[in-house]
């Protein structure tokens, strides 16, 4: 009848205590496993969206910190060394690129030109065919076009195109420019255009005069020998042509139907060159435009003051030497992100930021945020109320206890193995009561947070702009936005058994501490004052 | 020779600004095969000398020598667990076990050598001292007092000590069952040599014992 027995055998003959303590550690170990099951479950869900979104960031201009900084107090309009919003370049690009977390970047130019040589295809015009869809309207075509310095073009790389004829770019078009230059075009705009493969076509890039009064940006103005200081005519050669990997759904009427039509349709908008050549197009105004100053100050026309001022200051500077560029880059894990957007910041430009493809992820994450927080608190209150409930429970047990208690001093027991056996009747009932809990618990706070994501993620569903996004990846045809449906199947409350060890060890640990006090209690019994 | 020494012991408490004596420069011997009564009124002090030659309190001032040596020097638990056995008048008996189990309770605690076979010593022991093997398997509770205290000797005797130690120990039972708890703890004395004594106020008890300390104002008196 040694201490470990004797501890059993008051488990088992005095069953009505030891199932009050054992429902009240069941109840408190329901809420302590409900917190850290939600605590698991959030972090599960966050590791599934973020293993489910591809690694890929870009970077862009922070508008809202710019203005933050510029309506804060510490700015200062005529502070000449006043942090000014920075222009992303190629040095930037390779610093980023060189960080651990990067496994592929790239950057691409970008240019825009209003012509009237070709047509701009947009694939609403399979659908309308009598609709304008020149985006500016007037008859001209606004064309984007976007440089790559990979042969195979990003979204190419990424399975968003596909070249559905003729080859992709060459090591050394990339890096020149030629009279006659290489482009890859959506097959759309090579049929609105009666192109095929190894066709050309012209693009006259125009600088035009500061227009002082009002005028009809159309095919007229945009022809007008007045209207044109210069005028360089680009010749490319379709090389391929590329389509979407993603068909476009007509009939699909919902929000993410539209959302996809939209990505696809910008998606191939683009005329795909090298960055050599679309530098040397973006160029084109900054390369002339004081030349273009200096003619009409020779002509005594009449000058925009404003756009002189421009040109003096940093930002003017800037754009008259630098180049506009964008970046993309993959990583080589999901789980990288925090740690890149982290070290970036120290890389990039003032007032520019990464941005993630969030596949929506963004949406819900400050309310999975709470959804932590409330299950820290819930759990460190709960460990609280163990501590007290437990160390109050057992002590009055004791009480009731307190003439056995005195047997076994009087028999000569040691303190030690007394305080062993009530550790042992409370770790074993609390053994079962924590056992029982992970189930309960576990599926409990599993219903609850599943119910509260899946209002989240509802609101934020309804939120979502219907027009899509006007981010780069919407332009780049990335889809930024992860249904309800991914969501939810991300949601993860299966217990691990980490969680499981936690569980216990804080379960365990709570029970313990609370029989601290009522160890005390039995330390100072008297045997004395208890039998005689 | 006596096993216990009782020498110049004093027991007192504070009374405001007095020192109150409950016992006062006592001292006595008590040998085995011998059946003791520590005789007294209420207030007389002689359950608060049955607490000190049992460890349970310790003296003012004065010594007790068990074969010889200071029961501090053993250590009060040491001393409880391995040199004497305990009998109360409430029997104090663990009401959720089985009266084998109480048994089994004090031979688990003591460091006492005993025979490897301890559950068919500890029935053994019943038996002889009239528990049958039904009884002593039902739970304390359901047995009447006297086969309590007769559990609760059997308990006393199970760790092989030498010192029986007795706390009125008819005090709740009937004038029948008072006689044969008296034989019993008397047979210990004169058939197994043990050392027995018995704190009581009755003077029936006593003077059934060998030797009778009587208690008064908390010194032994001659009688």
């Amino acid at each position: 009848m040694n201490f470990f027995k004797r501890a059993t055998t008051s488990i088992l003959r005095r069953p009505g205590k030891s199932v009050i303590l054992l429902l009240l550690i069941f109840i408190l170990g329901t809420v302590i496993s409900g917190a850290l099951a939600v605590e698991g479950a959030v972090s599960n869900t966050e590791e599934n969206l973020r293993r489910g979104m591809r690694p890929i960031v870009t970077f862009e201009r922070d508008w809202e910190g710019f203005d933050e900084y510029i309506m804060g107090s510490t700015f200062n309009w005529d502070d000449p060394d006043a942090p000014q919003m920075g222009m992303l370049t190629p040095d930037h690009v390779r610093d980023l690129a060189a960080l651990p977390q990067v496994q592929s970047a790239e950057y691409s130019v970008s240019a825009h030109v209003d012509v009237e040589t070709v047509i701009n295809h947009s694939i609403w015009m399979d659908q309308s065919p009598d609709d304008d869809f020149q985006f500016w309207g007037g008859g001209i075509a606004w064309l984007q076009f976007r440089g790559t310095g990979d042969s195979e073009p990003l979204q190419v790389r990424e399975g968003l195109l596909e070249l559905v004829d003729g080859r992709l770019f060459t090591d050394i078009e990339l890096t020149t420019v030629s009279e006659v230059n290489p482009a890859l075009v959506s097959a759309g705009f090579a049929r609105v255009n009666g192109l095929s493969v190894h066709d050309t076509f012209d693009i006259p890039v125009r600088l035009f005069f500061p227009q002082m009064g009002g005028m009809m940006w159309d095919e007229e103005f945009i022809t007008n020998p007045d209207n044109i200081f210069l005028e360089e005519v680009f010749t490319f050669e379709v090389i391929g042509l590329v389509d979407a990997v993603e068909e476009a759904d007509f009939n699909d009427m919902s929000e993410e139907g539209h959302a996809a039509l939209n990505r696809i349709d910008n998606m191939l908008r683009p005329i795909h060159v090298s960055n050599a050549v679309a530098e040397t197009m973006q160029r084109f105004h900054a390369d002339n435009v004081l030349d273009m100053h200096a003619y009409m100050a020779e002509n005594d026309m009449e000058i925009d003051p404003w756009a002189l001022e421009w040109l003096e200051t940093d930002a003017g500077q800037a754009e008259l030497e630098q180049v506009s560029i964008e970046s993309v880059m993959i990583l080589e894990d999901p789980l990288y992100m925090d740690d890149f957007i982290e070290a970036a910041a120290d890389y990039l430009p003032d007032f520019w930021r990464v941005e993630p493809l969030a596949g929506g992820f963004d949406a819900i994450s400050t309310s999975m945020e709470t959804l932590q927080d409330i299950a820290g608190w819930v759990l460190w209150v709960s460990i609280g109320a163990t501590l007290l409930i437990l160390s109050l429970l057992i002590t009055l047990f004791l009480r009731d206890r307190r003439h056995e208690m005195g047997v076994y001093l009087a028999l000569g027991e040691k303190k030690g193995k007394i305080i062993s056996q009530i550790l042992l009747e409370v770790v074993v009932t609390a053994v079962v009561a924590i056992t029982l809990a992970v189930f309960t618990g576990n599926m409990i706070s599993g219903m609850m947070s599943q119910n509260m994501l899946q209002n989240e993620i509802a609101n934020a569903q309804g939120d979502r702009d219907p027009w899509g996004s006007w981010s780069q990846f919407d332009q780049l045809g990335f889809n930024n936005e992860m249904s309800a449906e991914d969501m939810m199947e991300a949601f993860d409350i299966s217990i691990s058994i980490e969680t499981i060890g936690i569980f216990y060890a804080v379960g365990l640990g709570a029970v313990i501490l609370s029989t601290f006090a009522p160890v005390i209690y039995v330390v100072t019994l008297n045997p004395k004052k208890v039998l005689m | 020779m006596a096993i216990l020494e009782v020498k110049n012991v004093d027991y007192s408490y504070q009374d405001g600004d007095q020192k109150r004596y409950i016992l006062n420069n006592i001292s006595g011997e008590f040998e085995k095969g011998k059946f003791h009564a520590i005789l007294g009124d209420s207030g007389s002090g002689k359950t608060t000398f049955l607490s000190l030659i049992s460890a349970l309190d310790k003296p003012g001032a004065g010594q007790i020598l068990f074969e010889g040596k200071d029961i501090k020097e053993i250590g009060a638990e040491s001393y409880r667990r391995n040199h004497i056995g305990m009998v109360f008048q409430a029997y104090n008996l663990i009401p959720f076990m089985t009266a084998v189990e109480n048994v089994r309770v004090a031979m688990s605690i003591t460091e006492n050598e005993l025979p490897a076979d301890a559950d068919a010593v500890a029935y053994n022991l019943l038996d002889h001292i009239g528990i049958t093997r039904d009884k002593a398997d039902r739970t304390v509770n359901k047995l009447s007092g006297g086969e309590q205290q007769r559990v609760a000797i059997a308990r006393a005797l199970s760790t092989n000590v030498d010192l029986i130690l007795a706390d009125e120990p008819t005090g709740n039972l009937n004038e029948e069952m008072e006689g044969e708890i008296v034989n019993i703890l008397k047979n210990l004395a004169h058939e197994h040599d043990k050392c027995v004594v018995v704190v009581t106020h009755s003077k029936d008890i006593a003077s059934k014992a060998d030797v009778i300390f009587h208690l008064k104002k908390g010194q032994f008196e001659d009688e």
